[in-house]
């Protein structure tokens, strides 16, 4: 790639095809000032999206994110909590562990509800007591709702 | 997304229609349950949801300066928990979720809150209001060529490598003289199975506000609804139209 100013002389923007894009200058739209006003019309689902990304930049892994995303949308309510965990798990945040959303299938009923699965390559001894710190700082929050969270461990090893 | 329900499958997997009433609307916390008294016969649940958004904003100094707002929505959802009517502080939007009702009867519902909100509180005028659809198109294979699909896609030339890992198209379109416009955007998407997804967005909305008119609010989203139609079938070739099944 040559960039010095010996190659061009007169440097434009030339199309050959038939069809013609053009861009023209808008003053009533800047989107250089990302002002409140210019947000785009608020969805559901990129609030969602949000989340997600908010989740996976703090390696909490998402898995099977259609069945996540449909439960998020009936149990709106829950995001709010869930947004509030890369703070709360970042004593787990090291090499030896997964951090994971799931839906937990309750067995006996047609139930299912958001799990945080904690899983380690070693387990250390004292993590159940870490998982119920956790547990007991969400809950206040869950009270009154019609959903609930649980962070646990199944003693696994890493999901992929 | 043949809006009146012209596909079998339509790939709408979320359509909303919001309001951003203008700064000088009076406004008090008790308007969404007032709101909520008048439509609950429709949407008898209730909801809430917070909203945070963060933007950029750029100071005089030419530097940018990130802002963070936090909103709650009042949120009242329909018997099929697919149809929403939120109520923020100056913001109203209705929202449909998949399975997308067609616009016959998505319509009826965002008179039936505008008009509510109407008679509640005096609606002055709209910073902004937008129309936007949400469009998921799933493949079952793992490579696309897009030039099969779409007629709204990125291009290259010849002498830049054509495989695509990633890509996230967005433009700006004006409409009505530059006092509308709509992003459109196209981009691939995580999917199940490592399978290929694709979302396609358009959002049209009002850039140049203006002081409320009911007629003149309806009608205008009733030009959006028929722009965003115009440019979703556009944005296909006939091949995909064959994906969605079209209705005879």
């Amino acid at each position: 790639m040559q960039l010095s100013d010996e190659k061009y002389i007169n440097p434009t923007i030339s199309k050959t095809s038939s069809q013609k894009v053009f861009i023209i200058f808008n003053t009533l739209v800047n989107d250089d000032n990302e002002s409140e006003d210019n947000k785009p019309t608020f969805s559901i689902h990129d609030h969602i999206n949000e989340l997600f990304e908010d989740l996976q930049l703090n390696n909490i892994l998402v898995f099977n994110i259609p069945h996540m995303t449909a439960y998020l949308i009936a149990f709106p309510e829950i995001i709010d909590i869930l947004k509030q965990l890369p703070g709360l798990l970042h004593n787990f945040s090291n090499k030896n562990t997964q951090i994971s959303l799931e839906l937990y299938q309750e067995p006996e009923f047609d139930d299912e509800y958001p799990t945080i699965y904690i899983r380690q390559k070693s387990y250390e001894e004292d993590i159940l007591d870490k998982i119920d710190e956790i547990n007991q700082l969400i809950e206040p929050d869950l009270l009154g709702m019609s959903v609930w969270l649980l962070v646990n461990t199944d003693f696994q090893p890493f999901k992929s | 997304m043949k809006l009146q329900g012209k596909y079998i499958k339509p790939p709408i997997i979320e359509a909303i229609c919001e309001f951003r009433l203008s700064d000088d609307t009076e406004w008090d916390p008790t308007i969404p349950g007032l709101l909520f008294s008048k439509i609950n016969s429709d949407f008898p649940f209730k909801n809430k949801r917070k909203i945070q958004k963060i933007y950029f904003k750029k100071n005089p100094q030419g530097g940018f300066q990130q802002e963070v707002t936090i909103s709650e929505r009042a949120i009242f959802l329909s018997k099929d928990k697919k149809k929403e009517i939120q109520v923020g502080n100056r913001e109203l939007a209705i929202i449909c979720l998949k399975p997308y009702p067609s616009w016959n009867k998505f319509q009826p519902i965002i008179k039936l809150a505008y008009k509510t909100l109407d008679s509640i509180i005096s609606l002055k005028g709209f910073k902004r209001i937008g129309l936007r659809y949400i469009n998921k198109i799933q493949f079952r294979d793992k490579n696309i060529d897009l030039d099969e699909f779409f007629e709204f896609r990125p291009y290259f030339g010849k002498k830049i490598p054509q495989m695509m890992s990633s890509f996230n198209l967005t433009v700006l379109l004006p409409f009505s003289e530059g006092c509308d416009s709509c992003k459109v955007i196209l981009h691939n998407t995580i999917s199940q199975n490592n399978e290929m997804g694709f979302i396609l967005d358009f959002d049209y909305f009002l850039v140049k506000p203006f002081d409320n008119d009911s007629s003149n609010c309806l009608t205008w989203i009733e030009e959006a609804h028929n722009k965003i139609e115009a440019l979703f079938e556009g944005s296909i070739t006939d091949k995909l139209r064959e994906i969605f099944g079209v209705k005879k």
